[in-house]
This record gives C-alpha cells, structure tokens and sequence, in this order.
C-alpha cells in the first residue's frame, strides 16, 4: 500500500517535472507531450478499474476513449456552426464549455458501456476480449462511415473548448488543467480501492465463486466496475479531442485500445500510479527511439516483452523489487 | 417436531454415465449437527454443491426454511441463511483474514456499494469481524494477506466468515482437513458450542470426531445415502460396516 503511493507519487513529479521544464525552458512541444502523458495515464487509469482491479482484460477501451473524443468534438463543432445538436423534441444546442462537454462525455461512454458491459460479463476469458473488441470495431466502422462528422477524415474544431476564463489555448495552462484532473481522478480510484465496493471487486477478481457464496453477485460489482472505467477514459477521450482540436475514427480503433493497455501494462497492472508511468514511458520511448528509427516500435515491443518477462507488475514491480533489495541491504 | 430447516427429496445429479448423487433425501434439524459419511468419490461434495448452489440437480427439491430454493442462485440462497465453507479454501490471496468476514457482515450491513468510505475507518464492523475471528483463534492473524497463512489457518477462516454470515444452515466441506489436532480440537469444541444457533451438516472423515460431535449420521455410497440414524444405530448397521467402515460380517 505504501510503496504503491510513493510510486504513484514519483510518477507524477516526473510528469510535472517534464511539464516544468517545457514551460521553464519556453518548449511548448514539451508541454503538449506532457499534455498528452497524462491524458493517457488518465485513460489508462480507467482501464486499470476494469483490468487490474476486477480483472477484466477489455480490448475496447477505444470505445469509450473515442467517444469522450466526439463528444467533444461534436458538441464544440455545433456550437461554432451555430446549428443546433437536435431540434426534435427539445432544441439542444452544441456548447464549448468545458466541463459540460466532460460531463456529456463521461455520460456517453458509461451509457454505452452499460449494454456492452452486460453482454461481455456473460462470457469470460478469451471471449471478453473478444466481444469488448468486436463492440469498439463496430464503432469505429460506424464512425468511418458516418458522414455527418466528417467520416473517415475526422472532425476538426481549430480552437480549445472554454474552462472558466483559462487560457485554454496556452500549452502550459492546458498541462496544468490535464494534470490536476489525473491527479482529482487518482485521489477518487484510490479512496475507491479503500472502500466497501473495493473490498468487493478484489474478491470478485480473485475468487467471484466465494464472493456470489457470501450473498454478493459477482457480476453486478464487475458491472460496475466496467462503467466507473468507461467513464474515466471517456473524460480523457474528450480532453485528448481538445488537446489536437481534433477527433478521428483512429481514437476508436483497435489500436488505441492496444495502446491504452499497453500503459497499464507497461506500468503495473492494478497498480495505482501503473498507467501515468506506462504512459509517461510510451511517449518518451516513442519520441527517443521514434528519433532513431521510424520503427520505434518494434524496440517498444522488445521492451514490453523484457518487462513483463521480468515478472508481471511492470514498472511498479521493479520499483518494488528494487525498494525490497535495499532495504534487504540495511537490514 | 419443527419442520426441518433444510430438507432434500429426491435430489440426483449425474455427470455422464455417472451419478454423482442418486436420490439423496436428508433433512437437517434446527439445533443439530448431521454429519454426512462416505468414502472418496461417494458423492459428498457434489451433495454440497447442489445444495449451496454451485451446480443445478437433474432432479429433486430442495427446501431451505420451508422454501423451494433449487432454482434459486447461490446468492439468494446465501441471502436466506445458508453459508458454507469450501473444501479447498476459496479465499482472496492479497486480501486479510480480517478484510474477508468485513465483506461476509457486509451483506447485512448495508450492501457493498459504497464507494468513499474507506473500511478502516468502519470501526464497528471490524470489532464484529475480530470477535468472529477470535472465536476461531485466528484474531492475533487477522491482518495478514492470506497469501501468507497456514493451510490450517486458511480453514480456520473459512469458519470465521461462515459464521460471520449468521447463517440458519451451515454447511461444512471438511473443515478440518489439514488443521492439526490442535486446530481440529478447537474447531469440534466451537461447532459444539454452534449447535444451538443453526443447523450444521458435517463432512467429516475424522471417524472418532463425527461419532463424538454428531447428533445424526448418514452414510453415503455411490451417490446413495444407505443409512442415517445415530452414533450406535450407524456404528451396528450392517449395511454400513461392509459398504463403508470396511469390515467383513
């Protein structure tokens, strides 16, 4: 538990501590990189609900990363076109208000992870990822295919949605307000893990059979669980469309899912800080290696192989170990 | 007589060619410990299992409390009073001794979708669970991650959080498999002392402690329960001593 916080601790001074040096340095591509690290341990931090803390290995967090993104993507574009979103019943207006476009975000992707949530909990193992898969390629083929939005070429929206009177569009301002949600997000999964419902999703992890023999229903708690995780990396979806003032059918594809569990893994797999030093990792291997060669990631793959044959638990893993020798050492 | 708390009739559940339970009627009374015999494979387990739930009967009825509960999930029949404890141990590894009865007691506490509030600060229910704990000898354990206890240690455990459960029926898979005399010893002087809270159906090999504790005995072979009755009507029955204690009239 305490190797857990200071481990999530180190990870997020070395995020701020690469945004300090973007803005102290005047490199605003810094400051976007790591924008863009804690959008995706933001994601990833939502994955982990689903992966590390109930076990369910999901393929299609895309899903939800993409649908954060139209939202906002969406919502915004109405809004600077001065239609309305719908005229029919209600006349709904587009906004580019901030914290709406998240909060629509983060409803779009709990509802639709209701019904694909339900459907996945009947099957198990291989066949949960397969239908989370599936549910995220059906998306995405209905993204690129759906005119309205821009089909396959995307949706552009040119300037950042507005959060009181931030200067949004100022790389360092847009760092800190990424930053400070990761953090408020971190806070919450970790009074989550502490509580009545954390005590239950560990059991429905590790034994579902005992936990429906105490009177609990396993599914119902997973369920749950599902949509706590769509909602988190639904809210990143839309703070990654507002960070390139752009959305794509590429947030909704199979690779973004691949992507985002790369993080967790990368990180440690139910591992509170896991997914911010996964991604903080991904983005500086991507940048270092992507110098040396464009095939970066083939070397990001040697890489993943070697960590997680080094025994699972990822980076947090081998900062424990590494903790477990010193002190081994003074003892 | 009260009706029974728990009564089978007619239960049978095969596997293939193989019938794992055969027509097993057995009732168990309030206030008694109904000890089922037999030797490996006689269908013991699976009788478990059909009655807790883990797995459907082919046939047969099953009444907890008066109620028709073969169709019930394991949940809602957990949720009437029945509790069991596994015969492998079925714990959660990184979790505490203490944190698993915290989850048993949560059931009737108010459920587990509580999200904020952190289960240290819930003082009273960890009190709860430490009694329980301590009434299986195991309080001076109750924070360790039950990766790190005993064989006998993790059967202890599964006491604790059956009882935690307060059930009406409670069903018992070997508890005392693995426990060391001292464990067994303890565990047989607290089933004593349950007996007058709930119904208990023992499984049991440990011969001397299912003659010593049980107010009834069955004896199951082949799927088919082949007699019940008391200490001395089980240890004369005929039937019995060639099916099952091994001697030759």
């Amino acid at each position: 538990m305490r190797r857990d916080l200071i481990f999530t601790l180190a990870a997020m001074a070395a995020l701020l501590a690469a945004g300090l040096y973007g803005y102290f340095g005047d490199e605003p591509f810094y400051l976007t990189l790591a924008a863009k690290a804690a959008i995706f341990g933001l994601a990833g931090a939502g994955l982990n609900i689903a992966l590390g803390y109930g076990g369910l290995v999901s393929l299609g967090h895309a899903a939800f990363f993409g649908i954060g993104g139209y939202a906002a993507g969406i919502l915004a574009s109405h809004a600077r076109n001065y239609e309305p979103l719908m005229t029919w019943p209600v006349e709904l207006a587009g906004t580019t208000s901030a914290p709406v476009i998240w909060i629509v975000a983060m409803l779009a992707a709990g509802l639709f992870s209701l019904p694909m949530g339900l459907l996945s909990l009947r099957t198990g193992g291989v066949y949960f990822i397969m239908i989370t898969l599936a549910f995220a390629q059906m998306l995405y083929y209905f993204a690129v295919s759906w005119p309205a939005y821009g089909g396959e070429d995307g949706l552009s929206f040119y300037v950042r949605n507005e959060l009181g009177g931030l200067q949004t569009m100022n790389p360092w301002i847009w760092f800190l307000v990424c930053y400070a949600i990761l953090a408020v997000v971190l806070v919450l999964i970790a009074i989550l893990t502490r509580s009545r419902f954390g005590l239950a999703l560990t059991m429905a992890r590790e034994n579902p059979l005992r936990l429906a023999n105490l009177g609990i229903g396993p599914k119902r708690v997973l369920l749950t669980a599902f949509v706590i995780s769509a909602i988190l990396t639904g809210l990143a979806g839309a703070l990654y469309a507002d960070l390139n003032r752009f959305v794509s059918p590429a947030m909704l594809s199979w690779h973004m899912s691949g992507e985002i569990m790369v993080f967790v893994i990368l990180g440690g797999v139910g591992r509170l800080g896991g997914p911010v030093a996964g991604a903080c990792v991904f983005i500086l291997l991507e940048q270092v290696l992507g110098g040396f060669t464009e095939y970066w990631q083939f070397l990001l793959g040697l890489a993943l192989i070697i960590i997680v044959l080094m025994g699972s638990g990822g980076l947090a893993g081998l900062f424990d170990r590494s903790g477990a020798k010193k002190g081994a050492a003074h003892g | 007589m009260a009706e029974p708390l728990l009564v089978t009739s007619g239960l049978s559940r095969g596997f293939g060619a193989l019938k794992a339970c055969d027509d097993v009627n057995l009732d168990i009374r309030a206030g008694e410990i109904h000890a089922l015999i037999g030797p490996n494979g006689a269908g013991k387990s699976t009788f478990v299992k059909l009655v807790s739930g883990e797995i459907g009967p082919d046939t047969g009825s099953i009444h907890l409390l008066g109620k028709s509960v073969e169709t019930l999930p394991m949940t809602a029949r957990a949720g009437l009073g029945m509790a069991r404890s596994f015969q492998v141990s079925a714990l959660a590894p990184s979790m505490s001794g203490l944190e698993h009865v915290v989850l048993a007691l949560l059931p009737h506490e108010g459920g587990v979708f509580h999200f904020l509030r952190p289960v240290a600060r819930e003082r009273e229910l960890r009190d709860r669970a430490g009694e329980m704990l301590a009434r299986v000898g195991m309080l001076d354990r109750a924070e360790i991650p039950v990766a790190g206890l005993s064989h006998g240690e993790r059967r202890q455990l599964e006491i604790a959080i059956a009882l935690a459960l307060e059930p009406r029926v409670l069903l018992l898979d070997e508890p005392m498999a693995g426990m060391g005399p001292e464990g067994s010893a303890r565990l047989a002087a607290l089933l004593n002392e349950l007996r007058g809270d709930m119904g208990i159906l023992l499984i049991e090999h440990d011969m001397d402690t299912v003659f010593a504790l049980a107010d009834r005995i069955s004896v199951m072979v082949g799927g088919r329960i082949v007699a019940t009755g008391n200490a001395d009507e089980i240890r004369s029955d005929e039937t019995v001593k060639t099916a099952y204690l091994g001697e030759t009239p």
